[in-house]
């Protein structure tokens, strides 16, 4: 395999083999490209099993079946897929394969951040790998890619966010025009409330229009929002961005964590009855210490 | 056979947290509900603990279970009914106690729910604890969720569980009932308030039940306490009754004690009087 492709970026993580799409590829760019995925080169992706990031795009019946066709001809196999689109995850899940909400949006900020491998934590781990095994045009080094371990990615149910369609109208609006914020770190925008046992991991800043219920998870790269009583567990700059900070409208988190550092928050502690009585509160580092201020 | 003309509603009774009282709450409504002359099923969908026909006093005239009628073992699932002692409008579907929860599929409970609508009012089925095979099938054929919970942390986290999947699985009605509650013990701050409880949950209210020690009696003795005129809890079960055959009827408070009550009558009245 020559591993440079135009419309997808391809990926072994310990998990498995990851295809992120390109949002902004033309379609048959990428079936001609899937089409040659076992053909490519060493052939290697011989009865590989891939799970797919399609990000923002839609995609229908048709599509959806054409890429799977793509894969059966050369005999490989879909573990599932992410992607944003609720279309998109509904065909997938109505033809039994798994479907998560989210992006890694690697296909765009290709190994500018790369997901650590964290301990106990059972979910789909993208960066295990070196940042130079990525394959694709853009890449410098363009090092073949070392023969993943093909264990299917664990697709955890506590992973899947269900959302309805208003949340994906949102979604659609800030794929389109929405301001990125700094280093264009996209914004996933929920419009719910997360339940115990619900997990958002995402790659960029999250934004949460209701509330964060103790058991639930939120893990993003960058910043984390909360519009609404934050009681669950919070992680902002999972990838080691100590500029990350949390803020909520109501801030009693069970525990806080900003990149490396993390704030266990014991329900007697002054930081709890502080942010019970003050309004909308910022969590961010100084030096090794979460501290939590008013937000003016 | 039926009441009304519509088709039949499928009430899933869930919790998560075992020992909340699904089973319980399930008896009493269905009993309440069969009092007020509409025609209801119940199923007991916790196969290998089968314990609904326990507490309706029925177990002795189990003949076919869930799992013979999904399997197709008896000629329809009327034969497997098994017909309440007290109220002709009211029959159970016990499940199976030897079996395990994977004997039934959730395709084959769709089916079973989408057959008994056409010939009941209600069906409600009593899920069991967890969130595995059993509540996966219970939730199948379901329309509408009651979730029941205790105020207490650990049920209120794991009914916080259930909500999130119910909403996953697109059942839109969900309404909660707090059972258990001691009006004592929230009055001193030492259990969860239901402010507190819809604070975390947010779903509608159906009722809440306050703790009665004759529940236990009347669930030993196979009497559901909802028709036990005398009963606490049978009270607040007739006001979930009759909150559920019309969303609109107020809630009754079971906290709000007979003065209380009294006095609020008498300065309404002395109100209105004035006005």
């Amino acid at each position: 395999m020559t591993g440079s492709y135009e419309s997808l970026v391809l990926k072994g993580t310990r998990h498995g083999l990851l295809a992120s799409i390109r949002e902004d590829a033309e379609w048959s760019l990428l079936l001609c490209e899937l089409r040659s995925l076992s053909s490519g080169g060493e052939g290697f992706l011989t009865d590989a099993s891939l799970t797919f990031d399609f990000g923002w795009r839609e995609l229908t019946e048709n599509q959806f079946d054409q890429v799977i066709s793509a894969l059966h001809d050369q005999g490989l196999t879909c573990n599932g897929i992410l992607s944003t689109s609720l279309n998109t995850r509904t065909i997938a899940e109505e033809r039994g394969y798994r479907a998560i909400i989210g992006r890694l949006g690697l296909a765009k900020h290709q190994g500018r951040r790369m997901r650590r491998e964290k301990d106990g934590v059972a979910e789909l781990k993208v960066a295990d790998v070196p940042e130079t095994v990525i394959a694709s045009s853009k890449v410098e080094s363009p090092e073949p890619i070392p023969t993943p371990q093909l264990t299917p990615p664990v697709l955890e149910d506590s992973f899947e966010v269900p959302s309805d369609h208003s949340i994906e109208e949102v979604q659609e609006e800030s794929s389109q025009e929405a301001p990125r914020i700094e280093d264009e770190e996209p914004t996933l925008y929920l419009r719910k409330t997360l339940r115990s046992g619900q997990k958002v991991v995402f790659a960029g800043n999250v934004v949460l229009l209701g509330d964060l219920n103790p058991g639930a998870q939120i893990e993003a790269d960058g910043d984390v929002i909360v519009m609404g009583q934050l009681r669950g567990a919070v992680h902002a700059g999972a990838e080691g961005d100590r500029t990350s900070t949390v803020i909520a409208s109501s801030l009693q988190a069970t525990q806080l964590r900003i990149a490396d550092r993390f704030l266990s928050v014991d329900k007697k502690s002054s930081f709890f009855k502080k942010s019970t009585q003050t309004g909308t509160l910022r969590a961010r580092l100084n030096g090794d210490s979460v501290v939590v201020e008013a937000l003016r | 056979m039926r009441k009304g003309s519509n088709v039949g509603k499928v009430i899933v009774v869930t919790s998560g947290k075992g020992g909340v009282g699904k089973t319980t709450a399930t008896a009493n409504i269905g009993a309440g509900l069969a009092s007020q002359g509409h025609s209801v099923v119940l199923i007991d969908t916790d196969i290998g603990l089968r314990n609904l026909d326990l507490v309706l006093g029925l177990e002795n005239r189990i003949v076919f279970d869930l799992v013979d009628v999904v399997e197709g073992k008896c000629r329809s699932f009327r034969q497997a009914l098994i017909k309440d002692k007290r109220f002709d409008n009211l029959s159970i579907l016990a499940s199976a106690q030897s079996r395990e929860k994977d004997a039934v599929k959730p395709e084959q409970m769709k089916k079973l729910c989408t057959e008994l609508k056409d010939a009941f009012d209600f069906i409600l089925l009593d899920c069991p604890a967890g969130i595995e095979m059993g509540f996966k099938n219970a939730i199948a054929g379901a329309d509408e969720a009651i979730v029941v919970t205790n105020p207490e942390v650990s049920a209120v986290r794991d009914a916080d569980r259930i909500v999130g999947l119910l909403e996953a699985a697109e059942i839109n009605s969900i309404r909660l009932i707090l059972n258990r509650v001691k009006p004592g013990l929230i009055k001193r701050g030492q259990m969860l308030s239901v402010s507190d409880v819809q604070d975390i949950l947010n779903i509608e209210l159906l009722g809440q039940v306050p703790e009665d020690e004759r529940i236990v009696h009347s669930s030993n003795k196979g009497e559901p306490a909802i028709l036990d005129a005398r009963s606490k809890a049978g009270m607040a079960y007739r006001n979930i009754v009759a909150r559920i055959v019309d969303p609109a009827t107020p809630m009754v408070d079971p906290q709000t004690s007979i003065w209380s009550k009294l006095r609020r009558v008498l300065t309404t009245d002395l109100g209105a009087q004035v006005g």
